[in-house]
Protein backbone atom coordinates (compact mmCIF):
# COMPACT_ATOMS: atom_id res chain seq x y z
CA UNK A 1 0.00 0.00 0.00
CA UNK A 2 1.60 3.26 -1.17
CA UNK A 3 1.66 6.36 1.74
CA UNK A 4 -0.94 8.19 -0.59
CA UNK A 5 -3.07 4.86 -0.01
CA UNK A 6 -2.60 5.16 3.59
CA UNK A 7 -3.31 8.95 3.55
CA UNK A 8 -6.58 8.43 1.62
CA UNK A 9 -7.56 5.65 4.46
CA UNK A 10 -6.68 8.46 7.01
CA UNK A 11 -8.99 10.75 5.23
CA UNK A 12 -11.94 8.31 4.84
CA UNK A 13 -11.32 7.09 8.73
CA UNK A 14 -11.71 10.95 9.56
CA UNK A 15 -14.69 11.08 8.04
CA UNK A 16 -16.15 7.77 9.40
CA UNK A 17 -15.26 8.84 12.89
CA UNK A 18 -17.17 12.07 11.96
CA UNK A 19 -20.48 10.27 10.91
CA UNK A 20 -20.24 8.71 14.44
CA UNK A 21 -19.80 11.75 16.32
CA UNK A 22 -22.51 11.43 19.40
CA UNK A 23 -23.34 15.09 18.19
CA UNK A 24 -24.50 14.23 14.49
CA UNK A 25 -26.84 10.97 15.57
CA UNK A 26 -30.20 13.24 15.28
CA UNK A 27 -29.65 14.59 11.85
CA UNK A 28 -27.94 10.66 10.89
CA UNK A 29 -31.51 9.38 12.10
CA UNK A 30 -33.10 11.78 9.80
CA UNK A 31 -30.71 11.05 7.45
CA UNK A 32 -31.31 7.33 6.93
CA UNK A 33 -35.10 7.95 7.84
CA UNK A 34 -35.74 9.73 4.64
CA UNK A 35 -33.21 7.80 2.49
CA UNK A 36 -34.78 4.49 3.34
CA UNK A 37 -38.77 5.84 3.19
CA UNK A 38 -39.15 4.42 -0.39
CA UNK A 39 -39.28 0.63 0.92
CA UNK A 40 -40.71 -0.97 -1.99
CA UNK A 41 -38.21 0.93 -4.54
CA UNK A 42 -35.16 -0.41 -3.87
CA UNK A 43 -33.73 1.46 -7.23
CA UNK A 44 -35.06 4.88 -5.66
CA UNK A 45 -33.38 4.45 -2.35
CA UNK A 46 -29.83 3.39 -3.94
CA UNK A 47 -30.18 6.89 -5.83
CA UNK A 48 -31.33 8.77 -2.99
CA UNK A 49 -28.69 7.57 -1.10
CA UNK A 50 -25.66 8.23 -4.41
CA UNK A 51 -27.63 11.61 -4.37
CA UNK A 52 -26.62 12.19 -0.45
CA UNK A 53 -23.12 11.19 -0.71
CA UNK A 54 -22.89 13.29 -3.84
CA UNK A 55 -24.44 16.61 -1.80
CA UNK A 56 -22.22 15.61 1.34
CA UNK A 57 -18.99 15.84 -1.23
CA UNK A 58 -19.83 18.36 -3.04
CA UNK A 59 -20.49 20.86 -0.09
CA UNK A 60 -16.58 19.00 1.77
CA UNK A 61 -15.18 19.36 -1.39
CA UNK A 62 -16.17 23.06 -1.88
CA UNK A 63 -15.29 24.59 1.50
CA UNK A 64 -11.81 22.82 1.33
CA UNK A 65 -11.32 24.42 -1.34
CA UNK A 66 -12.40 27.74 -0.62
CA UNK A 67 -10.00 27.08 2.73
CA UNK A 68 -6.89 25.28 0.87
CA UNK A 69 -7.10 28.85 -1.84
CA UNK A 70 -7.49 30.98 1.18
CA UNK A 71 -10.63 32.67 0.02
CA UNK A 72 -12.64 32.03 3.37
CA UNK A 73 -10.82 32.19 6.57
CA UNK A 74 -10.97 28.76 8.81
CA UNK A 75 -11.65 30.82 12.26
CA UNK A 76 -14.69 32.33 10.87
CA UNK A 77 -15.95 30.24 8.62
CA UNK A 78 -15.76 27.26 11.38
CA UNK A 79 -17.12 29.57 13.86
CA UNK A 80 -19.94 30.82 11.49
CA UNK A 81 -21.08 27.40 10.66
CA UNK A 82 -20.53 26.06 13.89
CA UNK A 83 -23.33 29.10 15.44
CA UNK A 84 -25.70 29.29 12.98
CA UNK A 85 -26.27 25.84 10.57
CA UNK A 86 -27.73 24.36 13.96
CA UNK A 87 -29.74 26.90 14.94
CA UNK A 88 -31.71 27.04 11.45
CA UNK A 89 -31.48 23.13 10.86
CA UNK A 90 -34.46 22.74 13.54
CA UNK A 91 -37.08 25.40 11.69
CA UNK A 92 -35.57 23.71 8.19
CA UNK A 93 -36.56 20.42 9.23
CA UNK A 94 -39.74 21.25 10.33
CA UNK A 95 -40.77 22.80 7.05
CA UNK A 96 -39.59 19.82 5.92
CA UNK A 97 -41.60 17.62 7.85
CA UNK A 98 -44.88 19.03 6.97
CA UNK A 99 -44.61 17.19 2.98
CA UNK A 100 -43.43 14.31 4.25
CA UNK A 101 -46.59 14.11 6.99
CA UNK A 102 -49.31 15.58 4.08
CA UNK A 103 -49.88 18.66 6.02
CA UNK A 104 -48.32 20.84 3.38
CA UNK A 105 -50.38 19.50 0.30
CA UNK A 106 -54.18 20.23 1.76
CA UNK A 107 -53.08 23.78 2.96
CA UNK A 108 -52.03 24.77 -1.08
CA UNK A 109 -54.86 23.88 -2.59
CA UNK A 110 -53.36 23.44 -5.84
CA UNK A 111 -50.66 24.53 -8.13
CA UNK A 112 -46.68 24.10 -8.65
CA UNK A 113 -46.38 24.44 -5.10
CA UNK A 114 -48.03 21.67 -4.09
CA UNK A 115 -46.81 19.64 -6.78
CA UNK A 116 -43.81 20.72 -5.56
CA UNK A 117 -44.54 18.91 -2.13
CA UNK A 118 -45.85 15.78 -3.39
CA UNK A 119 -43.22 15.09 -5.05
CA UNK A 120 -40.82 15.95 -2.18
CA UNK A 121 -42.68 14.24 0.11
CA UNK A 122 -43.37 10.96 -2.02
CA UNK A 123 -42.02 10.05 -5.29
CA UNK A 124 -38.66 11.23 -6.68
CA UNK A 125 -36.86 13.30 -4.26
CA UNK A 126 -33.03 12.86 -5.77
CA UNK A 127 -32.67 16.73 -5.38
CA UNK A 128 -34.01 16.75 -1.84
CA UNK A 129 -31.73 13.89 -0.95
CA UNK A 130 -28.71 15.92 -2.50
CA UNK A 131 -29.53 18.75 -0.50
CA UNK A 132 -30.13 17.20 2.75
CA UNK A 133 -26.35 15.92 2.32
CA UNK A 134 -25.90 19.63 1.72
CA UNK A 135 -27.21 20.89 5.12
CA UNK A 136 -25.78 18.14 7.57
CA UNK A 137 -22.77 18.33 5.38
CA UNK A 138 -22.45 22.09 6.52
CA UNK A 139 -23.60 21.46 10.14
CA UNK A 140 -20.92 21.37 12.22
CA UNK A 141 -20.51 20.60 15.79
CA UNK A 142 -17.40 20.82 18.43
CA UNK A 143 -16.31 17.49 17.96
CA UNK A 144 -16.94 17.86 13.89
CA UNK A 145 -15.52 21.05 13.55
CA UNK A 146 -12.36 19.75 15.26
CA UNK A 147 -12.17 16.54 12.82
CA UNK A 148 -12.75 18.65 9.40
CA UNK A 149 -10.92 21.98 10.47
CA UNK A 150 -8.01 20.43 12.57
CA UNK A 151 -7.55 17.41 11.26
CA UNK A 152 -8.27 17.15 7.24
CA UNK A 153 -7.59 20.93 5.96
CA UNK A 154 -4.47 20.05 7.22
CA UNK A 155 -3.98 17.00 6.10
CA UNK A 156 -5.33 18.55 2.08
CA UNK A 157 -3.19 21.00 2.70
CA UNK A 158 0.19 18.91 3.47
CA UNK A 159 -0.74 16.64 0.47
CA UNK A 160 -1.97 19.51 -1.64
CA UNK A 161 -4.93 18.25 -2.13
CA UNK A 162 -8.40 20.22 -1.73
CA UNK A 163 -10.22 17.77 -4.18
CA UNK A 164 -9.84 14.33 -3.66
CA UNK A 165 -9.13 14.18 0.25
CA UNK A 166 -11.63 16.26 1.03
CA UNK A 167 -14.11 13.81 -1.36
CA UNK A 168 -12.75 10.92 0.46
CA UNK A 169 -13.64 12.48 3.82
CA UNK A 170 -16.99 12.55 2.27
CA UNK A 171 -17.47 9.07 1.48
CA UNK A 172 -16.48 8.39 5.50
CA UNK A 173 -18.92 10.69 5.92
CA UNK A 174 -21.81 9.71 4.01
CA UNK A 175 -21.08 5.64 4.19
CA UNK A 176 -22.55 4.53 7.69
CA UNK A 177 -25.71 6.34 6.56
CA UNK A 178 -25.92 5.51 3.58
CA UNK A 179 -25.37 1.59 4.26
CA UNK A 180 -27.71 2.12 6.98
CA UNK A 181 -30.17 3.27 4.94
CA UNK A 182 -30.32 1.05 2.49
CA UNK A 183 -30.04 -2.54 4.43
CA UNK A 184 -32.95 -0.83 6.65
CA UNK A 185 -35.13 -0.07 3.50
CA UNK A 186 -34.42 -3.89 1.74
CA UNK A 187 -35.08 -5.66 5.28
CA UNK A 188 -38.49 -3.44 5.62
CA UNK A 189 -39.63 -4.27 2.13
CA UNK A 190 -38.64 -7.89 2.80
CA UNK A 191 -40.74 -8.01 6.37
CA UNK A 192 -43.47 -6.15 3.88
CA UNK A 193 -43.41 -8.70 1.85
CA UNK A 194 -43.59 -11.86 3.46
CA UNK A 195 -46.28 -10.48 5.45
CA UNK A 196 -47.97 -9.38 2.30
CA UNK A 197 -48.28 -5.92 3.63
CA UNK A 198 -45.50 -3.97 0.83
CA UNK A 199 -47.27 -1.26 -0.28
CA UNK A 200 -48.54 -0.21 3.43
CA UNK A 201 -44.82 -0.56 4.85
CA UNK A 202 -44.10 2.37 2.58
CA UNK A 203 -46.76 4.83 4.14
CA UNK A 204 -45.64 4.11 7.40
CA UNK A 205 -42.19 4.73 6.21
CA UNK A 206 -42.96 7.82 4.94
CA UNK A 207 -45.13 8.76 7.98
CA UNK A 208 -41.94 7.59 10.04
CA UNK A 209 -39.58 9.74 8.22
CA UNK A 210 -42.07 12.91 8.79
CA UNK A 211 -41.81 12.30 12.34
CA UNK A 212 -38.46 11.88 12.91
CA UNK A 213 -38.43 15.39 10.95
CA UNK A 214 -40.74 16.76 12.94
CA UNK A 215 -39.22 15.70 16.08
CA UNK A 216 -35.67 16.36 15.74
CA UNK A 217 -36.66 19.87 14.44
CA UNK A 218 -38.78 20.85 17.17
CA UNK A 219 -35.92 19.69 19.60
CA UNK A 220 -32.93 21.50 17.65
CA UNK A 221 -35.24 24.81 17.54
CA UNK A 222 -36.08 24.48 21.07
CA UNK A 223 -32.46 23.80 22.15
CA UNK A 224 -30.25 25.71 19.43
CA UNK A 225 -32.71 28.53 17.82
CA UNK A 226 -34.51 29.78 20.85
CA UNK A 227 -31.86 28.09 23.35
CA UNK A 228 -34.48 27.40 25.70
CA UNK A 229 -32.45 24.38 27.43
CA UNK B 1 -70.62 11.65 8.02
CA UNK B 2 -67.80 10.74 5.89
CA UNK B 3 -67.78 13.68 4.18
CA UNK B 4 -68.04 15.79 6.88
CA UNK B 5 -65.13 13.83 8.89
CA UNK B 6 -62.92 14.48 6.40
CA UNK B 7 -63.21 18.41 5.86
CA UNK B 8 -63.43 18.47 9.93
CA UNK B 9 -59.71 16.35 9.30
CA UNK B 10 -58.21 18.86 6.52
CA UNK B 11 -59.23 21.50 8.22
CA UNK B 12 -57.26 20.03 11.55
CA UNK B 13 -53.97 19.70 9.17
CA UNK B 14 -54.45 23.09 8.04
CA UNK B 15 -53.96 24.38 11.48
CA UNK B 16 -51.34 22.23 12.47
CA UNK B 17 -49.38 23.10 9.24
CA UNK B 18 -50.13 26.67 10.09
CA UNK B 19 -49.16 26.43 13.51
CA UNK B 20 -46.11 24.64 12.38
CA UNK B 21 -44.81 26.64 9.73
CA UNK B 22 -45.29 29.96 11.84
CA UNK B 23 -43.49 28.70 15.08
CA UNK B 24 -40.75 27.67 12.49
CA UNK B 25 -40.39 31.30 11.13
CA UNK B 26 -40.79 32.80 13.98
CA UNK B 27 -38.04 30.89 15.69
CA UNK B 28 -35.81 32.50 12.98
CA UNK B 29 -36.96 35.93 13.43
CA UNK B 30 -36.56 35.35 17.49
CA UNK B 31 -32.95 34.72 16.83
CA UNK B 32 -31.98 37.36 14.48
CA UNK B 33 -33.68 40.16 16.79
CA UNK B 34 -31.86 38.23 19.82
CA UNK B 35 -28.69 38.58 17.62
CA UNK B 36 -28.93 41.85 16.85
CA UNK B 37 -29.91 43.18 20.28
CA UNK B 38 -26.97 41.69 21.99
CA UNK B 39 -24.63 43.14 19.22
CA UNK B 40 -25.92 46.63 19.63
CA UNK B 41 -26.22 46.14 23.96
CA UNK B 42 -23.41 44.18 25.01
CA UNK B 43 -20.46 46.09 26.42
CA UNK B 44 -16.98 43.61 26.41
CA UNK B 45 -16.67 41.94 30.04
CA UNK B 46 -13.57 40.19 28.82
CA UNK B 47 -10.76 41.87 28.57
CA UNK B 48 -9.10 41.43 25.08
CA UNK B 49 -6.32 39.47 24.78
CA UNK B 50 -2.87 40.73 26.35
CA UNK B 51 -4.34 42.52 29.13
CA UNK B 52 -2.64 41.43 32.02
CA UNK B 53 -4.37 41.31 35.32
CA UNK B 54 -2.28 41.25 38.04
CA UNK B 55 1.17 43.27 38.72
CA UNK B 56 3.33 40.07 37.80
CA UNK B 57 4.11 37.92 35.03
CA UNK B 58 0.89 36.16 34.76
CA UNK B 59 -0.11 32.70 32.58
CA UNK B 60 -3.77 32.64 31.69
CA UNK B 61 -5.06 29.20 30.62
CA UNK B 62 -8.41 30.00 28.51
CA UNK B 63 -11.08 27.55 28.10
CA UNK B 64 -12.52 28.17 24.86
CA UNK B 65 -16.31 27.37 24.88
CA UNK B 66 -19.38 27.46 22.71
CA UNK B 67 -23.22 27.66 23.39
CA UNK B 68 -23.28 23.73 21.37
CA UNK B 69 -22.21 20.81 24.39
CA UNK B 70 -21.11 17.71 23.52
CA UNK B 71 -19.96 14.68 26.18
CA UNK B 72 -16.05 15.46 24.92
CA UNK B 73 -16.36 18.91 25.03
CA UNK B 74 -17.28 18.74 28.38
CA UNK B 75 -14.02 16.50 29.57
CA UNK B 76 -11.82 18.86 27.44
CA UNK B 77 -12.91 21.46 29.87
CA UNK B 78 -12.79 19.03 32.93
CA UNK B 79 -9.56 17.53 32.00
CA UNK B 80 -7.93 20.55 32.15
CA UNK B 81 -9.58 22.69 35.28
CA UNK B 82 -8.63 18.97 37.19
CA UNK B 83 -4.94 19.57 36.20
CA UNK B 84 -4.59 22.88 37.21
CA UNK B 85 -6.58 22.80 40.24
CA UNK B 86 -4.65 19.58 41.27
CA UNK B 87 -1.16 20.29 40.40
CA UNK B 88 -1.02 24.52 40.37
CA UNK B 89 -2.66 25.30 43.28
CA UNK B 90 0.01 27.41 44.74
CA UNK B 91 -0.23 29.44 41.31
CA UNK B 92 -3.47 29.87 41.39
CA UNK B 93 -4.25 31.11 44.49
CA UNK B 94 -1.64 33.65 44.26
CA UNK B 95 -2.97 34.82 41.02
CA UNK B 96 0.21 33.90 38.80
CA UNK B 97 -1.90 31.66 36.92
CA UNK B 98 -5.68 32.11 35.83
CA UNK B 99 -7.99 30.21 34.46
CA UNK B 100 -11.06 31.52 32.04
CA UNK B 101 -13.75 30.06 30.29
CA UNK B 102 -14.84 32.08 27.89
CA UNK B 103 -17.90 31.45 25.54
CA UNK B 104 -17.16 32.91 21.73
CA UNK B 105 -20.65 32.15 20.79
CA UNK B 106 -21.73 34.95 22.94
CA UNK B 107 -21.03 39.03 20.42
CA UNK B 108 -18.69 40.29 22.80
CA UNK B 109 -16.12 37.45 23.12
CA UNK B 110 -16.29 36.68 18.90
CA UNK B 111 -12.84 38.62 18.70
CA UNK B 112 -10.83 35.73 20.41
CA UNK B 113 -12.11 33.26 17.64
CA UNK B 114 -9.89 35.53 15.25
CA UNK B 115 -7.19 36.77 17.81
CA UNK B 116 -6.53 33.20 18.35
CA UNK B 117 -7.25 31.55 15.06
CA UNK B 118 -10.27 28.83 16.68
CA UNK B 119 -11.93 26.81 14.85
CA UNK B 120 -13.74 24.55 17.44
CA UNK B 121 -13.32 24.64 21.67
CA UNK B 122 -9.65 25.49 22.49
CA UNK B 123 -7.56 25.24 25.18
CA UNK B 124 -5.27 28.40 24.57
CA UNK B 125 -1.93 28.98 27.25
CA UNK B 126 -0.96 32.74 26.94
CA UNK B 127 1.41 34.39 28.59
CA UNK B 128 1.54 38.01 30.06
CA UNK B 129 4.43 40.51 31.20
CA UNK B 130 3.66 44.54 32.18
CA UNK B 131 0.20 44.43 29.79
CA UNK B 132 1.61 42.75 27.25
CA UNK B 133 0.69 38.64 25.79
CA UNK B 134 4.91 37.33 25.33
CA UNK B 135 3.77 34.77 23.80
CA UNK B 136 0.40 31.52 23.53
CA UNK B 137 -0.55 28.75 21.99
CA UNK B 138 -3.00 26.96 21.42
CA UNK B 139 -2.89 23.61 22.53
CA UNK B 140 -4.56 21.59 19.51
CA UNK B 141 -3.63 18.33 20.55
CA UNK B 142 -6.27 18.31 22.93
CA UNK B 143 -8.95 16.82 20.56
CA UNK B 144 -6.93 13.40 19.69
CA UNK B 145 -5.54 13.17 23.65
CA UNK B 146 -8.81 13.45 25.22
CA UNK B 147 -9.55 9.93 24.99
CA UNK B 148 -6.55 9.20 27.33
CA UNK B 149 -6.61 11.08 30.52
CA UNK B 150 -3.65 10.80 31.92
CA UNK B 151 -2.04 11.81 28.66
CA UNK B 152 -4.22 14.89 28.12
CA UNK B 153 -3.74 16.04 31.85
CA UNK B 154 0.21 15.34 31.20
CA UNK B 155 -0.17 17.67 28.15
CA UNK B 156 -2.22 19.97 30.15
CA UNK B 157 0.65 20.33 32.49
CA UNK B 158 3.79 20.08 30.51
CA UNK B 159 2.51 23.07 28.89
CA UNK B 160 1.54 25.12 31.36
CA UNK B 161 5.16 24.43 33.51
CA UNK B 162 6.60 25.66 30.10
CA UNK B 163 4.46 28.89 30.43
CA UNK B 164 5.27 30.01 33.43
CA UNK B 165 8.64 29.00 33.24
CA UNK B 166 9.60 26.13 34.77
CA UNK B 167 10.81 23.06 33.12
CA UNK B 168 7.97 20.50 31.94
Amino acid sequence: MTAWMWTAAGAVWLGILTSVSPCLMATNVAAISFLARKVNRRRDVLLSSACYVIGQALAFVLLAMLIVSSLVSVPIISHALQKYMFRLLGPILILASLPLLNLLDVSLGSGRLKQWAQTWGSSGGLGAAALLGILFAMSFCPTTAALFFGSLIPLAVANESSFFLPLMYALGVALPATVFSILIAFAAHEIGRVFHKASQMEGWARRITGGVFLAVGLYFTLAYTLQLF
Amino acid sequence: MPGGFRADTMTTKRVIAAMLVVFALGSVGFMAVRESTQRETTVPLEPSKGVDPGPFPSVIIYFFDSDKECTTCSQLESYALETIQRDFAPELSSGKLQWRAINVDQPQNEHYVTEYGLYSKAVVVSRVENGQEMRWENLEDIWELVYDKPAYQEYIRANVKDFLGEAP
